[in-house]
C-alpha cells in the first residue's frame, strides 16, 4: 500500500470538540437520506460504512425532537420518546466500531413543517403560512410554548446521549424555528424574545445552555448556523447582523457548523456552483471564536481541503455529497490513493431521495443505499463465481461500470466501444454548458480500468452479431445506450405526431451534441422535464439562435425541483431572453408554423418558428440484444450462455440508473437472485403493543 | 328506532360467487395514506367500517412485487409471506362484524417509477413513467408476462391465507398493468398481447383465470374495471371497447365493480361533480352480465341508493368517500337514524392523504385515521369526567364540533355565536361557486346539537371578556375563527405589501360578504389552496375582468392533492380569467400594481382597479389575550382553563378546524403530558 502524502497530514490531526475528540478532520455533516426513522437498518449500515471509510465524525440527518415538529411526508429522524432510542443505537454502534464520533442534529421545524402526521399546530416565532404550500399556518409561540420547546429539546438531547451520540446539535439555520427567532423580518414579537438583537438571540442562547447543562458533560454541543443573509447584487455576502450574533454566542457551543442562507448555493449543482463556494461567506468566522469551525464546499480535492485548514478558513472539512459519492474518501487520502477517489459530480441526484422520500442514491456510487438491503459495499465485491469470460458492448456509464466491477471481481472482460471515446452519453453531456464535472463519471472508471490487466478495451469497435459470435464470450452484456426520439412521443403526448414535422427542421439533443445546430428561430420542445431541455435552449442561445422554450409543464425543467436546481435553471432561461411558453404541448409543426395546444383547454395557438428540437423521450438501442437473444434461442454456434441488456439500452433513465444497472449486472453474475424478493427492507413493527416493546 | 321498510332492499344478502355479503353496502378499495407504513391504523380503520355495517370492506390497492412499488405513496404491500399478518389482522377485524373482506392486488407498471426498489418499471410498450420522473419503463417480454402472472397468483394465495373473501382483478384508474394492456393508448405491442381487442384483453383474462384456479373455490373473484377513460376514441369508452370488454368477460368474474378513469374523473369533488356522475357511463353493465354489479357515486341518500337498485343500475352501493365521512352510514339507515348521517361534502381532503403520503383525514369525520393511534371511535366518546361546564365562543366548524362532542360526553355546554346563524366560515364559503355541499358540515352538527338538552345555543351574542367572566363557567374555548390578511403578508411577503391599506384593496372576506367591486380585478393568490381560484370564478361570473396573479406555477396549486387543479385552471381559462403565474405582488398603487418575477425579481407594472388579497389569515379578535392576561380575574370567576381552538388557534383547513374542536372535547379533563399523544408505528429492528 502506498502512503500518505505529508502535505495532507494536517487532515489527519485529531481535534478536540468539547469533551470529545475527533480522530481527524473529515466530518460528515448532517445530511438527509430519505431513510430516517422509517428505514433505520438501511440507515445504520450506510452511516457505519462512512465511519469505516475514515470519516472522523458521522452525523445523522435532521432529527425531530417532538411531535409538534413533524416533516411528514419527508423522512427525518426522530427522538420523540424512548421508543426511538434503539434505532439510533444501531447507527452509533456502527460508527463507534470504527473509532468515529456520532452526531445528531436536533430539529424543530417551525413553519417549514406542516405536521401532517401528528396534526399538531406548528409553532413558530409568529403565525406564518407553511412554507411548502400545505394549507396550514403556524401559530405564534406563547411563553408557555417556549418553555415546552426548551424542555422537549432538552429531553431529546438526553435521549440522544442515551442512544450513544457524541455530538448533539442545536440547529439554528435553514429557516427553521430557531433561525426564525433570529430573523428581524419574521420575529415581530414584542416580548423578551423579540425586538432587540439580544432578545432575538435569547431562545438560541437558552437552548445551547440547556443542552450543555443536560448532556455537556460527555457530549459536545454543536451549533449549525448561518453568518450571512444571502448574497448582494454583486454576489458578495451580506452579513447584516448575523456576524454580530455569532460573536455574541461565539464561545458558547463546542463547535460551529457554518452554512449559508442561500440553499441553492450551499447545495448548488455543479452546473451553477463549484467546489469551495462557501468560502467568501465563512471566511472571517474562525477569527471570532476559539471553538472549532466546520463548513462544507463539496470538497473532493485533498489539496483544497488542506489549504482550507492551513489558511485558517475552517478547522474541520465538512462534507455531505463527497461522502456520499465516496464513503472511503478519507481512507484513500490516508493511503495515498487519491486517484481512487470517486469524486462527486455535483448532479444532486442524491438530494432527490429526500425530495421524493425514498432512499438516497448517487450517480458515482451505485452502492449508496444498498449497503444493508443488498449487502453492497462501496469498495469490496465478491470474487468471481466462475472462470467465464464476459463481453461488454458499449463503454458508456453502464458498460464502464459493469466492466470495472466485473474486473474487480476478477472476471476476464472484453469491453468493446463503437466510438473512439470512452464514456458514451457522459462524454457528450459533459461538454454541455456547466456539466464539465460530469466527466468524473468516466474519469474514475477509466482510471480504474487502466489498472486491470483482466479487462481489455477495444475502441472504434462497433460489433455486429457475427463479431459477437466470433468473440465467443460466455456472457454478453449489451450496453449500447439510447437515442432521443424525433417523433414527438413523450410522457405528455404518448403518441407519435401525425404528420411528422419535416425532418430537415427537426433536431434532437443527439444532433445538438454532435454539433449539428439549426439556423434561425428554434423551438425547444421539452416533454422530458429534467435538465436536457433547458440545456438545449441554453446552447442554442449561445449559438446565437432565437429560442422558444415550450413545455407542457408549468415550470422550466419541472422535475429539477427535486434536485434543488429548478429556480436557477428557470432564472437562467429568462435572463438569456429565451421566450418561455408553459402549459402547452406541441400539436403540429410544418417547418414554418407550430400549433401549440393548451394542456388545460386544448385551445390552439400558432407560433412561427423554423426548427424544433425534440426533447421528449429516448429509444433504447437494443437491436443487438435481440439478435444475440435470438442466436441463443436457436443455439447458434458461438452464442453465449447469457445475454443481458443493461442501462439505457434496456430502459433509458438517468446516469445514476445507468451506473447502477452496470454495477448490478456485475454483482449478480453467477449469483442466484430471488427476483420475487431481491432485497431486504425495513418493515413497520406489527404488534398491537407500544413500540417500546420492540424486539431486537 | 327501526328501519324504514323502504330501505329493506339495501339490507338483502347477496351472493358473490362462493361468498355472501350480508347487505348491499360495499366499501370499494380506496387508498388511505396508511397501508404498509401504518398497518395497525389501517386495520383498525377498516374494522370500524365493518362495525358500522358495511357488508363488504376492501383494502386499498396492494403492491404485489418490488418491481411495481409506489414509494413514496403509501399503499398496501403484499410482497411476501411476512406481509400476511398485517392483512390477517384487518380481515379478522372485518369478520368480527359479519362483513366480507376484499383485497385489490395491483401490479402498477409504468405508474410506479420504483424510486425505492430501483427496479426498472414494466409496461406493455416502452414509455416514460407516469409523472415527471426521468425514468422510462421497458416493454415486457414473455418472461416478464409470466412473472407478473405468477406474482398475481402468489398474491391471491397469500390473500386467501390472510382470510380474504374477495380478490380483485384490477383494471381501473389507468393504474394497473391489466389496464395498460387493455388500452390502445399504452399498448402498442405487435404480438398476441397487442393489436386487436381480443389480444389486448388476453392478459386480463389470463390473470382472471389464474387466480380463479388458485383461490376461486373459496374466494370470490371481482373485477374492477374503468368502462370509460373519458378520452374519447383514443382510449376505452363505454360506447365502444369498454362495453365490448364487459361483454367479452360478462360471466367470467363473480362480481363487476365498475367506474370511470382516471382517478380525477372517478373521484370528482363536489365542486365539479354531482352525486351519481358516473351512472350514464356504467349503467349498461347490468344489462350485459348476470353477475352482481357495484358502482360508486358518492351516494349518501338511502332513497337514491334504493332507486339505483330498483332501476336495475346496480346491485351493490359502492362507496369510498361516504364510508370515510361516516363509517356507520349503513347502521344509521338500518336503525332509522338518517339525521345522524355525516354526509360526505366532496371536498376531497381525504384524497390528499394519498398524495402527501400521510394518513387520510376527513372534514366531516375527525376520527378518521385516529381510530387505532388515539383510540377515537366515530360514534362513541367517553363520558364526562367532571361536572364542569364549558363556554364555547363561536359556532363555526370548530365551535360546533366541540359543542356537539362535549354535549355527547355529557358536559353542560353554552355555545355563543356572534351572528344570527350557525356555521361560521362554512356558511360563508358554501355560497361560493360549486361549494354548496360544504354546508353539510354545519347541517350535521346542528342536527346533533338539537338533540342535546345539555347544550344551550345563543345566537346573536357577541361576548366580551367581561361578560365571559360573569357567566360562571369552568372552561372557555375560543373558536372565533380568522380573517384573511388585509396587509398581504404571506408565503412570499413577510412584510406587509406596500399600498395594501388603500380602499380599493380587498380580501377574500370582502368578496364573500359581497362588498361592491368596481372595474378590473386583480386577485393575488399566495394561499394556493382553493380560495384564490374560487374567488376568481365568482368575480368573473359576476362580469368582472379578472386577472389572477400567483407566485406558484399554477392556479390553486395545492389542489393537485385533491384532484381538482386541472379542472380549476381549465374553468378559469375557459371563463376568460387571465392567469399570471410565477409573479409576486410587490406594490399596489391607485390604478396599477407592480409585480416581480419569482425567479429574476424583474418588475412589471399592470393596471388593476380593484385588488383582492388571498394570502394568509389572522386569528380573529383578542378575547383570548384579554382573558389570559388577567389570571386573577379568571381565578375569581372560577375559570380553570381558557383555550383557543380551530382557526382562532391557527388558521387551517375546515378539516383541521373540526378536528381541533373534536380534540378539545376529547381531551377536556385529561392531564397534559409530554408523551407522544398517540401510539406510534415504528420499524421493527429485529434481525431479518
Amino acid at each position: 500500500m502506498t502512503v500518505r502524502d505529508s502535505r495532507y497530514d494536517v487532515l489527519f490531526e485529531p481535534i478536540n470538540i468539547g469533551p470529545v475528540t475527533a480522530k481527524n478532520r473529515f466530518y460528515q455533516v448532517p445530511h438527509c437520506t430519505g431513510m430516517g426513522w422509517l428505514r433505520p437498518r438501511m440507515l445504520a449500515d450506510m452511516r457505519g460504512i462512512k465511519a469505516e471509510g475514515g470519516w472522523g465524525v458521522v452525523c445523522t440527518e435532521y432529527c425531530s425532537i417532538h411531535p409538534s415538529t413533524d416533516d411528514t411526508p419527508y423522512i427525518p429522524q426522530s427522538l420523540w420518546d424512548d421508543g426511538d432510542v434503539k434505532a439510533h443505537q444501531l447507527m452509533t454502534e456502527q460508527v463507534h466500531a470504527h473509532g468515529a464520533l456520532a452526531g445528531v442534529e436536533l430539529w424543530a421545524g417551525g413553519s417549514r413543517a406542516a405536521n401532517l402526521l401528528t396534526r399538531e399546530v406548528p409553532l413558530d416565532v409568529a403565525s406564518m403560512p407553511n412554507w411548502s404550500n400545505d394549507p396550514v399556518q403556524s401559530r405564534a409561540m406563547t411563553k408557555s410554548d417556549i418553555k415546552d420547546l426548551r424542555r422537549w429539546h432538552r429531553n431529546a438531547a438526553l435521549r440522544a446521549k442515551t442512544a450513544g451520540f457524541d455530538i448533539v446539535y442545536v440547529y439554528a439555520t435553514h429557516n427553521y424555528l430557531l433561525d426564525n427567532f433570529l430573523n428581524p423580518t419574521l420575529n415581530t414579537r414584542t416580548d423578551e424574545y423579540g425586538g432587540s438583537q439580544d432578545n432575538r438571540i435569547r431562545l438560541i442562547r437558552e437552548i445551547i445552555e440547556d443542552t450543555k447543562d443536560a448532556v455537556g458533560d460527555s457530549c459536545a454541543v454543536a451549533v449549525r448556523y448561518t453568518v450571512d443573509d444571502g448574497g448582494g447584487p454583486d454576489g458578495t455576502p451580506v452579513h447584516s447582523d448575523r456576524m454580530e450574533i455569532f460573536e455574541a454566542l461565539a464561545e458558547l457551543p463546542d463547535l460551529w457548523d457554518i452554512n449559508i442562507a442561500d440553499y441553492s448555493l450551499e447545495m448548488g449543482v455543479s452546473r451553477f456552483v463549484q467546489e469551495g463556494a462557501l468560502e467568501p461567506y465563512v471566511a472571517g468566522v474562525k477569527a471570532k471564536t476559539t471553538k472549532p469551525v466546520v463548513s462544507v464546499g463539496r470538497f473532493t480535492s485533498p489539496d483544497t481541503m488542506a489549504s482550507q485548514i492551513k489558511r485558517g478558513i475552517v478547522d474541520i472539512i465538512g462534507a455531505a455529497r463527497p461522502s456520499i459519492a465516496d464513503p472511503f474518501l478519507p481512507k484513500k487520502i490516508e493511503e495515498g490513493r487519491s486517484e481512487d477517489i470517486r469524486e462527486c459530480i455535483g448532479c444532486n441526484i442524491c438530494y432527490t431521495g429526500d425530495s421524493r422520500q425514498v432512499p438516497i442514491r448517487c450517480t458515482q456510487n451505485p452502492t449508496m443505499g444498498e449497503e444493508w438491503r443488498r449487502g453492497w459495499h462501496p469498495e469490496n465485491i465478491a470474487p468471481k463465481g466462475s472462470s467465464d469470460q464476459v463481453l461488454v458492448v458499449g463503454a458508456g456509464p453502464t458498460g464502464l461500470e459493469a466492466a470495472r466491477a466485473l474486473g474487480q471481481r476478477g472476471y476476464n472482460v472484453i469491453l468493446a466501444e463503437a466510438s473512439r471515446e470512452l464514456g458514451g452519453r457522459v462524454s457528450k453531456e459533459c461538454k454541455l454548458p456547466g456539466l464539465s464535472e460530469w466527466a468524473r463519471v468516466q474519469d474514475y472508471r477509466t482510471r480504474q480500468l487502466q489498472n486491470m490487466p483482466n479487462v481489455e478495451i477495444y475502441r472504434e469497435s462497433e460489433l455486429t452479431l457475427t463479431d459477437i459470435l466470433e468473440v465467443g464470450a460466455d456472457h454478453v452484456a449489451i450496453a449500447t445506450g439510447s437515442k432521443w426520439r424525433n417523433d414527438g412521443y413523450g410522457g405528455y403526448q404518448t403518441f407519435v405526431m401525425d404528420p411528422l414535422p419535416p425532418s430537415t427542421s427537426t433536431y434532437t439533443p443527439d444532433d445538438i451534441m454532435r454539433e449539428q445546430l439549426p439556423d434561425g428561430l428554434t423551438i425547444v420542445y421539452d416533454d422530458d422535464g429534467f435538465y436536457m431541455g433547458s440545456l438545449m435552449a441554453e446552447i442554442l442561445f449561445l449559438n446565437g439562435n432565437k429560442v422558444i422554450y415550450l413545455t407542457p409543464h408549468s415550470k422550466v425543467s419541472a422535475w429539477s425541483s427535486n434536485n434543488a436546481e429548478q429556480s436557477r435553471v428557470h432564472k437562467r432561461l429568462i435572463e438569456m431572453g429565451v421566450d418561455i411558453i408553459l402549459n402547452n404541448g406541441l400539436h403540429s409543426f410544418d417547418g414554418k408554423t407550430a400549433q401549440l395546444s393548451c394542456v388545460y383547454t386544448s385551445r390552439q395557438q400558432a407560433v412561427a418558428a423554423s426548427n424544433v428540437v425534440m426533447v421528449t423521450c429516448r429509444a433504447p438501442q437494443d437491436a443487438l440484444y435481440h439478435a444475440v437473444s435470438h442466436a441463443i434461442e436457436n443455439s447458434v454456434e458461438g452464442a453465449p450462455k447469457s445475454v443481458k441488456c443493461i442501462g439505457d439500452a434496456e430502459a433509458p433513465s438517468i446516469i445514476a440508473a445507468a451506473i447502477y444497472a452496470g454495477h448490478k449486472y456485475a454483482r449478480e453474475l453467477d449469483c442466484v437472485i430471488d427476483r420475487d424478493n431481491p432485497a431486504k427492507h425495513d418493515r413497520i413493527f406489527f404488534e398491537d403493543t407500544k413500540p417500546m416493546l420492540h424486539t431486537t | 328506532m327501526t328501519r324504514d321498510p323502504r330501505y329493506d332492499i339495501l339490507f338483502e344478502p347477496i351472493k358473490i360467487g362462493p361468498v355472501t355479503a350480508k347487505n348491499r353496502f360495499y366499501q370499494v378499495p380506496h387508498c388511505n395514506g396508511m397501508g404498509h407504513q401504518y398497518p395497525s391504523s389501517m386495520a383498525e380503520m377498516r374494522g370500524i367500517k365493518a362495525e358500522g355495517g358495511w357488508g363488504v370492506v376492501c383494502t386499498e390497492e396492494t403492491e404485489i412485487s418490488p418491481l411495481a412499488e409506489h414509494s413514496p405513496t403509501i399503499e398496501g404491500r403484499l410482497w411476501d409471506d411476512r406481509d400476511i399478518p398485517v392483512f390477517s389482522r384487518m380481515v379478522d377485524k372485518i369478520h368480527l362484524h359479519g362483513s366480507l373482506a376484499g383485497i385489490q392486488p395491483n401490479f402498477s407498471g409504468f405508474i410506479s417509477p420504483n424510486n425505492y426498489s430501483r427496479e426498472i418499471p414494466l409496461a406493455p410498450s416502452i414509455m416514460p413513467v407516469d409523472g415527471l420522473a426521468p425514468i422510462q419503463a421497458r416493454a415486457m417480454n414473455k418472461t416478464d408476462i409470466k412473472a407478473v402472472r405468477k406474482w398475481y397468483v402468489d398474491a391471491a394465495l397469500r390473500s386467501k391465507q390472510a382470510g380474504f373473501d374477495i380478490i380483485y382483478n384490477y383494471a381501473g384508474h389507468d393504474m394497473s398493468i391489466q389496464m395498460h394492456f387493455l388500452s390502445r393508448r399504452t399498448n402498442q405491442r405487435t404480438d398476441e398481447y397487442g393489436g386487436s381487442l381480443e389480444n389486448r384483453v388476453r392478459l386480463f383474462r389470463e390473470i382472471m383465470s389464474d387466480i380463479k384456479d388458485a383461490v376461486g373455490d373459496s374466494c370470490a373473484i371481482a373485477v374492477r374495471f374503468a368502462v370509460d377513460e373519458l378520452v374519447g376514441s383514443a382510449g376505452i369508452s363505454c360506447k365502444a371497447e369498454g362495453r365490448d370488454i364487459v361483454e367479452m368477460l360478462a360471466e367470467v368474474p363473480d362480481l363487476w365493480d365498475v367506474n370511470v378513469s382516471d382517478w380525477a374523473n372517478d373521484s370528482l369533488s363536489s365542486r365539479f361533480g354531482e352525486t351519481g356522475s358516473q351512472e350514464t357511463y356504467t349503467e349498461f353493465v347490468k344489462q350485459v352480465t348476470n353477475k352482481p354489479v357495484v358502482g360508486v357515486g358518492r351516494y349518501t341518500s338511502p332513497d337514491k341508493m334504493v332507486s339505483l337498485i330498483k332501476a336495475g343500475k346496480l346491485d351493490f352501493i359502492g362507496a369510498a368517500r361516504p364510508s370515510i365521512a361516516d363509517p356507520f352510514l349503513p347502521n344509521k339507515i338500518d336503525e332509522g337514524r338518517l339525521e345522524d348521517i355525516r354526509e360526505c361534502i366532496g371536498c376531497n381532503i381525504c384524497v390528499s392523504g394519498d398524495f402527501i403520503a400521510t394518513p387520510l383525514r376527513c372534514t366531516q369525520n375527525p376520527t378518521m385515521g385516529e381510530e387505532w393511534r388515539r383510540g377515537w371511535h366515530p360514534e362513541n366518546i367517553p363520558k364526562k369526567k367532571s361536572e364542569d361546564n364549558i363556554l364555547i365562543v363561536g359556532a363555526g366548524p370548530a365551535g360546533l364540533e366541540a359543542a356537539q362532542a362535549l354535549g355527547k360526553r355529557g358536559y353542560p355546554v353554552i355555545l355563543a355565536e356572534a351572528t344570527t346563524e350557525l356555521g361560521g366560515r362554512v356558511l360563508t364559503e358554501c355560497r361560493l361557486p360549486g361549494l354548496s355541499e360544504w354546508v353539510r358540515v354545519k347541517d350535521y352538527r346542528e342536527a346533533q346539537l338539537h338533540k342535546l338538552p345539555n347544550v344551550d345555543i345563543y345566537l346573536d351574542n357577541r361576548l366580551t371578556s367581561e361578560q365571559i367572566l360573569e357567566l360562571g363557567v369552568k372552561h372557555v374555548a375560543i373558536a372565533t375563527g380568522s380573517n384573511w390578511a388585509r396587509d398581504g403578508r404571506g408565503r412570499n411577503n413577510h412584510f406587509p405589501i406596500e399600498g395594501a391599506d388603500q380602499d380599493h384593496v380587498m380580501t377574500a372576506d370582502d368578496i364573500m360578504a359581497n362588498v361592491a367591486v368596481s372595474g378590473s380585478v386583480l386577485i393575488f393568490d399566495d394561499d394556493h389552496y382553493y380560495m384564490g381560484g374560487v374567488i376568481a370564478e365568482k368575480l368573473c361570473t359576476a362580469g368582472h375582468d379578472v386577472t389572477l396573479v400567483t407566485p406558484a406555477a399554477d392556479v390553486s396549486s395545492w389542489t393537485h392533492n385533491t384532484l381538482e387543479q386541472t379542472r380549476i385552471q381549465k374553468t378559469l381559462l375557459t371563463m376568460g380569467v387571465k392567469i399570471i403565474p410565477h409573479k409576486n405582488l410587490r406594490r399596489i398603487d391607485a390604478n396599477t400594481v407592480e409585480l416581480a418575477c419569482t425567479y429574476t425579481d424583474t418588475a412589471e407594472t399592470i393596471s388593476a382597479s380593484t385588488v383582492v388579497l388571498v394570502t394568509m389569515r389572522y386569528p380573529r379578535g383578542n378575547l383570548y389575550q384579554e382573558l389570559t392576561e388577567n389570571q386573577a380575574a379568571l381565578d375569581n370567576a372560577g375559570i380553570k382553563t381558557v383555550q383557543e381552538i380551530g382557526d382562532q388557534y391557527s388558521p387551517g383547513t375546515i378539516a383541521a378546524a373540526v378536528w381541533g374542536g373534536h380534540r378539545y372535547a376529547r381531551e377536556l379533563d385529561e392531564p397534559k403530558t409530554d408523551a407522544v399523544p398517540f401510539r406510534r408505528e415504528l420499524p421493527s429492528l429485529a434481525a431479518d
